[in-house]
């Protein structure tokens, strides 16, 4: 198996005495859109900021590209397009003045690239970054952050305050232009809809730990809801993985993760009165692990 | 990297605010060079300096401001920060582009200045000063590197500004109100330089360091209005602290008002070591209060009033001010004073002044409570012709009484003082008519020379002290002296009203005729010391203390030698006059104060009052 193009080991940060991420494992595999999901305010800016070198980890390691993001932050840097959430940008400059600063960063800047890249989002290279609209900002930022071609892209919540159009165009963009091209694309985000038809990897992050971390595919696979009547010998202490339970009127929703032929014989076996199963989407999902309520009875 | 792309970047970033900043400090001089002209009144530059002096420092600190601001926004922030470039060197680049231009807005009106000075250098006046120049320049950098460095911290212009501008005041005072010693590690840097340069330099790189670190390790201290006013009270508070305890760290054991009928009257005298209250009283320290204890009757006034009046015939003057040499002989005191006498004539401008014709040393002693006069010596002969300013001192060294009149010094044996004996024949000395060191701006390692008295019969150690204090202690010889004797090293110390500094010279050696002394210290006054001493009355050296007395000011330094001029105590109060001073023999002062009630009607009884102070010794 090849080196993953991001690892993460019992990665610590604290602001002050408010911990955010409490021993944070993950691991990107190269070539992969990997979909980092998680509410606001769980850390997945943390933990990003502590993927470019911006601050120092309390404990744990964190290499990008096999590299360690704390002491090589500017090799790492070369190599990864960024794009932060509501990406602010030097207003006053004109489009082309940005491209050319940005370009003084890199010596492996690829200005052909970029002037696709500029006619293909129809950006105009001669107004102030300032008078763009959103989409065309949005735009801009996903150019500035492709520019050199890097290995590893990380969106933060790119199309955050994007209509649903512009966000949509966005996300067509990138799948263009990076699921083709064997780049690891590290895609965080609240929305699921948004990641759900782009990411082949998911991971989870809830309260500063990851909860799940797994192909797209499996997730959804492993992640069922059985719809139960109520039963007085129904007690769920002993069986693992559950992630949701609550009662509509005369009927009980169980979800359950890492659900297994065993877990369903045994759910079935403890509701005589027959169970109905069901297969969740990644919105349902999300849900489950980061609201769902694991009470037993 | 290409760092001019970032140099332009940040030029371009601030252009509007340069424009702004060029326009405000170019408007008046520019409007002052025109109408100048016009009016044919020249270019006065005056304002060009309060500008370049007041207003370009504080642009300077919003430039700065501006600079960091438009850069430290939270999701600019990461933009710029997640390229691959040394966050150190952006920094740094920043804060120099900023600095640069800062300069060049401090640059055009004093360019401008020396421009116009130049073209029309007839009708230019002295208001355009290179002194201001460099201050100027200092305080600008100090003010643009405050703000820069507090602006990466806190990320708030205006308070970020504020609270800079402030930090610049309260960093401009501090070495003003710290003393200047070099025991003290703050004064260090101070004392590197008189004009606080490499101090101001300092605070410059310390602050520009904070912003490299703050940047690196993205450092952001949350401020609020609360914790800005906190600040301010913070500052002020140290402020204050430093305030007091400069001026008012010598307790005050006791407040005693008493009654006193003559205007200056010095209250105060020594016998021997002992202090006396009126000539009465001995005074001494008792459970922290003022003891009294009688002397052996009433003395009253020691120079009899046909002669304290001048006699109605003479123009005279006294040595000592009012007559208080004393000595005690067994159970009698005899007190010591010389009288010169002479007439008004009128000088060559045509003005009047005394022409001194004659001098006498009297001899009185106390008996039944009033002085009597028992001896009185002729000592005409000690003064040349012509003598408009009679010089006139004292000292007693055991037995001997030595009288400096003019320049002649006349030994008495004083074993019996109603039967003085002339020990030697007068003696020339070298007249007083010389340079003042305390008066001058002597730099830390000039020599100078101090003729000795050619006295006899006192060892060579108290020939150097008497030499030494009839040249720079003449006034107050009789009672004190200036001179510290540590370990056999000699050294004398003074007040130089000139520099403002408290000095100690060292004795190096002694050649036949001269002792040669260098400066070895010099002990700038504080900031808060300058404003509360008025004029220094008088300077004294006692058991290894200098004491300095001023109008409404007490000082007392500690002078060992290892450890330099350090300041003990500070005793100020700013509407009162001391009138009198004396070192108890415990090491605690007495002080007698005089308040006067400006605001009474003149004939009132409340005008004036007098204490007196027992103040611990520190």
């Amino acid at each position: 198996m090849s080196e993953p193009a991001i690892k993460i080991e019992g990665l610590h940060f604290s602001y002050g005495k408010k911990q955010v991420l409490k021993g944070v494992n993950l691991e990107v595999p190269k070539g992969s859109i990997f979909g980092f999901l998680g509410r606001n305010g769980t850390g997945k800016t943390t933990l990003i900021k502590t993927m470019l070198g911006l601050q120092k980890p309390h404990s744990g390691k964190c290499l990008v590209g096999g590299m360690d993001s704390f002491t090589q932050t500017l090799d790492i840097r070369k190599r990864i397009g960024f794009m932060a959430e509501d990406q602010q940008m030097y207003g006053w400059m004109k489009v082309k003045q940005i491209i050319k600063w940005a370009a003084g960063f890199y010596p492996d800047w690829d200005y052909e690239f970029t002037d696709k890249l500029a006619v293909k989002f129809g950006l105009p290279m001669n107004i102030k970054v300032k008078e763009l609209s959103k989409g065309q900002n949005s735009s801009l930022a996903l150019l500035l952050a492709l520019g050199h071609r890097p290995d590893i892209v990380i969106l933060d919540d790119p199309t955050l305050g994007l209509d649903p159009i512009a966000r949509k165009d966005f996300l067509r963009h990138v799948i263009e232009l990076l699921q083709t091209d064997g780049v690891t694309v590290f895609f965080s985000s609240h929305l699921l809809y948004e990641i759900e038809p782009v990411a082949d990897h998911i991971a989870i992050l809830d309260k500063g730990v990851i909860v799940k971390s797994c192909t797209t595919e499996q997730l959804r696979e492993s992640v069922r809801k059985f719809v139960i009547a109520p039963s007085p010998q129904a007690d769920f202490s002993e069986m693992q993985g559950i992630l949701d339970a609550f009662q509509t009127g005369n009927t009980i929703s169980v979800t359950v993760e890492d659900c297994d032929e065993s877990k369903r014989a045994k759910i079935k076996s403890m509701f005589s009165n027959g169970t109905q199963e069901t297969a969740l989407n990644l919105d349902e999902i999300f849900e489950a692990y980061v609201i769902g309520n694991r009470g037993s009875k | 990297m290409k760092i001019q792309a970032i140099i332009h970047q940040q030029i371009s970033q601030l252009k509007w605010q340069i424009l702004v900043c060029v326009g405000l400090v170019m408007v008046l001089p520019v409007e002052e060079f025109i109408v100048g002209l016009k009016d044919g009144h020249g270019f006065s530059g005056g304002i060009t300096v309060f500008i370049a002096f007041i207003i370009a420092p504080l642009l300077a600190g919003l430039i700065a401001c501006s600079n960091v601001q438009a850069e430290m926004n939270d999701k600019l922030y990461l933009f710029w920060r997640s390229k691959p470039a040394g966050i150190k060197l952006m920094v740094a680049i920043k804060y120099f582009v900023g600095l640069a231009i800062s300069i060049f807005i401090f640059a055009c009106p004093v360019v401008f200045g020396f421009i116009v000075t130049f073209l029309y250098n007839e009708k230019v006046s002295s208001g355009m000063r290179m002194f201001y120049i460099p201050l100027c320049f200092v305080l600008a950098i100090m003010i643009y590197s405050l703000c820069f460095g507090l602006n990466v911290l806190i990320r708030n212009t205006a308070r970020g500004w504020l609270i800079g501008i402030l930090l610049t005041g309260f960093f401009l005072l501090l070495p003003f109100l710290l003393p200047l010693n070099h025991k003290d590690v703050f004064s260090v840097f101070v004392l590197l330089t008189s004009r606080y340069l490499i101090f101001i330099i300092i605070i410059s790189v310390l602050s520009f360091v904070l912003s490299l670190f703050a940047t690196q390790y993205d450092w952001h201290l949350k401020t609020n209005l609360k914790s800005l006013l906190w600040t301010i009270a913070g500052l002020v508070f140290v402020l204050l602290m430093l305030f007091s305890s400069q001026v008012a760290n010598i307790k005050i054991l006791e407040e005693k008002e008493i009654q006193t009928s003559f205007h200056n009257e010095n209250l105060l005298n020594y016998i021997g070591d002992k202090v006396v209250y009126k000539q009465n009283e001995y005074i001494s320290t008792n459970n922290d209060k003022i003891s009294l204890s009688n002397v052996g009757g009433t003395m009253g006034q020691a120079i009899p009033a046909g002669l304290s009046d001048g006699g109605g015939r003479y123009n005279h003057d006294v040595y000592p001010h009012d007559g208080r040499l004393i000595k005690q002989v067994g159970d009698d005191y005899y007190c010591f004073y010389i009288f010169a006498h002479g007439g008004i004539v009128k000088t060559d401008r045509g003005s009047s002044t005394i022409e001194y014709h004659g001098a006498t040393l009297y001899v009185s002693k106390v008996e039944r409570s009033s002085w009597v006069l028992v001896r009185e010596i002729d000592l005409s002969e000690c003064l040349d012709e012509n003598v408009y300013n009679v010089f006139m001192a004292m000292r007693i060294i055991e037995n001997k009484l030595f009288v400096f009149v003019d320049n002649s010094l006349v030994t008495y044996d004083i074993t019996n003082p109603e039967d003085i004996q002339q020990v030697d024949a007068k003696i020339n000395v070298v007249s007083m008519q010389r340079y003042y060191v305390f008066g001058s701006a002597f730099e830390k390692g000039s020599e100078i020379e101090i003729p000795i008295v050619p006295a006899e019969g006192i060892s060579e150690q108290e020939k150097i002290v008497l030499s030494i204090d009839r040249f720079y202690n003449a006034r107050n010889m009789y009672e004190s002296s200036i001179v510290d004797i540590f370990n056999g090293e000699i050294s004398f110390y003074g007040y130089n009203f000139s520099t403002d500094c408290f000095q100690r010279y060292e004795v190096m050696y002694r050649e036949p005729y001269v002792i040669k002394c260098r400066l070895k210290e010099s002990r700038q006054s504080t900031f808060l010391e300058g404003l509360t001493k008025q004029r220094m009355n008088k300077t004294f050296v006692k058991n290894g203390k200098l004491y300095c007395v001023a109008d409404n000011t007490l000082m007392v330094f500690d002078i060992h030698p290892d450890k330099g001029i350090r300041k003990l105590g500070h005793f100020v109060r700013l509407d009162y006059r001391i009138e009198d001073m004396a070192v108890l023999e415990d090491g605690n002062m007495v002080l007698h104060l005089r308040w006067d009630h400006l605001f009474s009607p003149a004939n009132s009884v409340e005008k004036e009052k007098n204490y007196l102070y027992l103040l611990k010794g520190p």
